[in-house]
């Protein structure tokens, strides 16, 4: 099991070292090694981590895995780690990430209209933020840009990729609130049918 | 409440409404078309006399929802235009889908925020490969000592006090032809001297390229040898014998 250990210490040094999450495939070419062993590395590695008590574990995110810190170690990490104190995206800017991460790719006009408010600077700082880029410009006057969601906001959300987003039916307003707004705007009285 | 601060704490006609609306639901009343058009325009005209951007979002929600209350206000006797009727409705619908859609979407807001949230406590490293795979500085021998540094940084220096020499600008730039014709005869004279003493006269830059550049002229005709311990040292320089050379430089 010599070689078994040489490979393990291989995988967590890559993971140590690289700066975003890594495939399971680039580790596979690097390791010279077939997923069916990558994939239960991978796991030991996790074991490994857990049962030395060590502060890291391994998470897969945006289609690849990394070495991150445990979350019970996140008191300690505010002075040292820059993510741990990274500022709150407002709540504009969330409604603006949520429409463009089930809309995508989607315009500011579209996005303007979902919200019904301008969204250019909720846009503007999530992409300063390396959450959403351009995907496109469409072929419209202005040539308007479509936003995407990048790698970086899957990592951040802690998704291997888009379809882990929660469904958007299971957000879809409670019957209550749906009962208020028919109530107020469909008088059936006055409805025509 | 006896102090009573109005601030728009919401986002657009949508929010607005939204807000308008579930507050009553909260309340367990049902908020009428005719109240809630009358608290929509309300707000607007706080939004005008706090100096708020009414953009024309807010107008044209406001148009649909007088629209609607006006359609009530009439008598039910079959009078009316079908067309603008069902235009109307279509109206009122797409208003309704709009802030079911906005509502949808701020629910999943709330949970991308706490997913953000949870995620954020697994801190990565956040210097990596970028800066191992960068080329470490090539390892060096230092090529001076203490003294010499101190040496170096005083001739520096010392060379920088004279830089400011605006007097001289001027655009005439010494010829490396007479350069070459003044060393010749000085180094005949003078045997064995330095690059240094033979510039010492020069007070600009240029003049000290020009006869640098004279020097190593003299040095490819063989009429001067040319020596350098190491980086820091004096350019020695040795007359060996003026030669009858044709150049571009000796017409």
């Amino acid at each position: 099991m010599d070689s078994m250990m040489d490979t393990l210490g291989a995988l967590e040094a890559i993971l140590f070292v690289t700066e975003s999450p890594v495939p399971t495939a680039e580790l596979c070419e690097v390791l010279e090694l077939g997923p069916e062993v990558v994939e239960p590395l991978i796991a030991r590695l996790e074991e490994t981590l857990n049962e030395r008590g060590s502060g890291l574990t391994v998470r897969k995110a945006a289609g690849g895995w990394r070495l991150y810190t445990k979350s019970e170690a996140y008191p300690y990490l505010e002075r040292f780690a820059s993510s741990a104190t990274a500022r709150k995206l407002s709540g504009a800017a969330l409604e603006a990430l949520a429409v463009v991460a089930y809309r995508q790719p989607v315009s500011r006009g579209q996005l303007s209209e979902i919200r019904g408010v301008d969204s250019d600077s909720s846009l503007r700082s999530l992409e300063r933020n390396g959450l959403i880029e351009e995907a496109a410009r469409l072929p419209l006057p202005g040539n308007p840009a479509v936003y995407r969601t990048t790698g970086l906001f899957l990592e951040k959300m802690g998704l291997d990729d888009l379809s882990q987003l929660p469904p958007l039916a299971d957000h879809v307003p409670p019957a209550s609130i749906m009962d208020a707004l028919e109530s107020t705007f469909r008088d059936p009285v006055t409805d025509v049918d | 409440m006896a102090y009573h601060v109005k601030t728009a704490v919401f986002e657009g006609p949508l929010d607005l409404l939204l807000q308008l609306i579930t507050r009553h639901q909260v309340e367990v009343t049902s908020l009428s078309l005719t109240d809630l058009v009358s608290e929509y325009l309300t707000h607007l005209d706080d939004m005008r006399q706090m100096d708020l951007e009414v953009t024309s979002e807010f107008l044209l929600i406001a148009a649909t929802l007088i629209q609607l209350k006006v359609r009530r206000l009439l008598p039910d006797d079959g009078e009316v235009d079908l067309d603008e009727e069902l235009a109307l409705m279509e109206e009122r619908d797409r208003l309704l889908s709009r802030l079911l859609t906005c509502v949808t979407f701020k629910d999943v807001a709330a949970v991308l925020a706490a997913r953000l949230e949870r995620t954020n406590r697994f801190v990565p490293r956040s210097t990596g490969l970028d800066q191992a795979i960068t080329p470490k500085p090539v390892e060096l021998t230092m090529p001076i000592d203490l003294a010499g540094l101190a040496a170096l940084a005083q001739r520096v220096m010392a060379r920088q006090v004279q830089e400011p020499d605006l007097d001289h600008l001027d655009l005439e730039l010494p010829s490396v032809q007479s350069a070459i014709d003044e060393l010749r005869g000085r180094i005949a004279d003078a045997v064995d001297t330095s690059f240094e003493e033979l510039v010492e006269h020069c007070t600009r830059k240029v003049e000290v390229a020009a006869y640098f550049l004279a020097l190593l002229e003299l040095a490819r005709w063989g009429m001067v040898e040319l020596a350098q311990e190491d980086w820091l040292s004096e350019i020695e320089v040795r007359f060996r014998g003026d030669a009858q050379v044709v150049s571009e430089w000796t017409r």
